[in-house]
């Protein structure tokens, strides 16, 4: 298959088959990833029949090959967060334009940066090409009003941020944090893979497997929300890096936040992107109610001290740093 | 060998713009079934919609399924 012959087409998924990483591609056609998370985005595209029966496979060279005859839109702006602290609304608000591209924790990604979990050979110089090539294709206009790329990353992309530094040098970066005891009853009520042992590596937490297993699942929860907070301050002078809480939201979008990515809009699409404000960002068909208070009571005094013992201390920090 | 012939097919629609453009444009499975036996006829493809049906169930299945291969 010619590189020529992917262009329109987008990679879905990357897997591995022996040593060598594949590409699954699928025809969006006029889709726009506007869906909260991209992955929905590829569950609407697999709902056509053509995708299924024609979705093509390459080997992981062809997104190189594809970015030097097809280049994509250059990242704007990427966005990383603790998780659980408004980074969907923050894309949600940006994809409501039709001038911007936003992928939101799209699993191709994960699977480039996590590449070293199951393949220990992968390089990071490997890592940096495959995720230059990917983002370029997922970046490919398949609208003329498309003029900027922006990239929520998964939570704990956070840890590979001077890997991303080094594929995009330059580009603006956010992070999102909140109050950690409303980011963990958030986790009580639903999990997030990343909240289990063996998802993100052990020894980023200074754990081994085994003892991150043996932790409770709640001390494990703070330890990570407490690494991601450690590891924006620690690479805050990394590129271009704004710290938001989400108290901020959603007005520091407006004054603060555009102004970082470099981007300007009309008086029209400013009001379009206040729009999303009003709804659910993760569910857009219900609307939007703060669940701040909610959250605050539905932790157990344990849940409360962790919180503050383990992320207390990084929290003001960030705050500190904000606010400075 | 009806199947080479799919594949052999299936490999001209991933080079042919306006074929996947027509084919893309089907969301009924029966439909676009059909609609690929015979445009693969038209063109010297010979394979049947039994064919067709059981490259898509293959394929569905390894989608559904890779979660577990990640």
């Amino acid at each position: 298959m010619k590189a020529m012959h992917l262009v329109g087409w987008t990679p879905i998924r990357i897997f591995w088959r022996g040593l060598e990483p594949f590409v699954d591609w699928v025809l969006l056609g006029d889709q726009r990833p506007t869906e909260p998370f991209f992955e929905q985005t590829i569950g609407h595209a697999m709902h056509l029949p053509f995708n299924i029966l024609f979705r093509q496979r390459t080997p992981v060279a062809a997104l190189k090959e594809l970015q030097q005859i097809n280049p994509g839109v250059p990242p704007k702006g990427f966005i990383f967060h603790m998780s659980r602290c408004g980074s969907t609304l923050v894309s949600q608000m940006l994809a409501s334009l039709p001038r911007n591209i936003v992928l939101s924790e799209a699993p191709p990604i994960d699977s480039v940066l996590r590449a070293y979990a199951q393949f220990p050979h992968v390089t990071d110089e490997q890592r940096i090409d495959w995720l230059r090539g990917l983002i370029s294709a997922l970046g490919q206009r398949r609208h003329e009003a498309e003029q900027d790329l922006f990239i929520k990353f998964d939570s704990w992309h956070l840890l590979d941020l001077p890997l991303i530094e080094r594929a995009f040098p330059g580009v603006p970066w956010i992070f999102l944090y909140r109050e950690p005891v409303e980011v963990m009853a958030s986790h009580l009520r639903n999990r997030g893979g990343q909240m289990l042992p063996g998802y993100i590596k052990p020894e980023w937490l200074d754990l081994n497997l085994e003892t991150a297993s043996r932790l409770s699942l709640d001390e494990y929860c703070a330890r990570v929300l407490a690494k991601f907070c450690e590891t924006a301050l620690q690479h805050k002078d990394v590129g271009r890096s704004l710290f938001v809480n989400y108290r901020q939201l959603p007005d520091i979008f407006f004054s603060s936040l555009l102004d970082h990515f470099q981007v300007s809009y009309t008086p029209d699409e400013l009001e379009q992107m206040r729009r999303v404000t009003q709804f659910n960002a993760k569910s857009p068909g219900m609307n939007f109610t703060s669940d701040t208070a909610d959250k605050q009571q539905a932790v157990t005094e344990e849940i409360r001290q962790l919180a503050a013992r383990r992320v207390g201390p990084l929290y003001e920090q960030l705050e500190a740093e904000r606010t400075a | 060998m009806s199947q080479e012939n799919f594949e052999q097919f299936k490999q001209l629609v991933l080079q042919d713009t306006a074929l996947q453009q027509q084919l893309r444009s089907i969301s009924d499975r029966d439909q676009m079934v059909a609609l690929t036996q015979r445009l693969g006829a038209e063109r010297g493809y010979s394979f049947t919609t039994e064919d067709v049906w059981a490259a898509l169930h293959a394929s569905q299945r390894e989608w559904i399924e890779r979660w577990l291969q990640r």
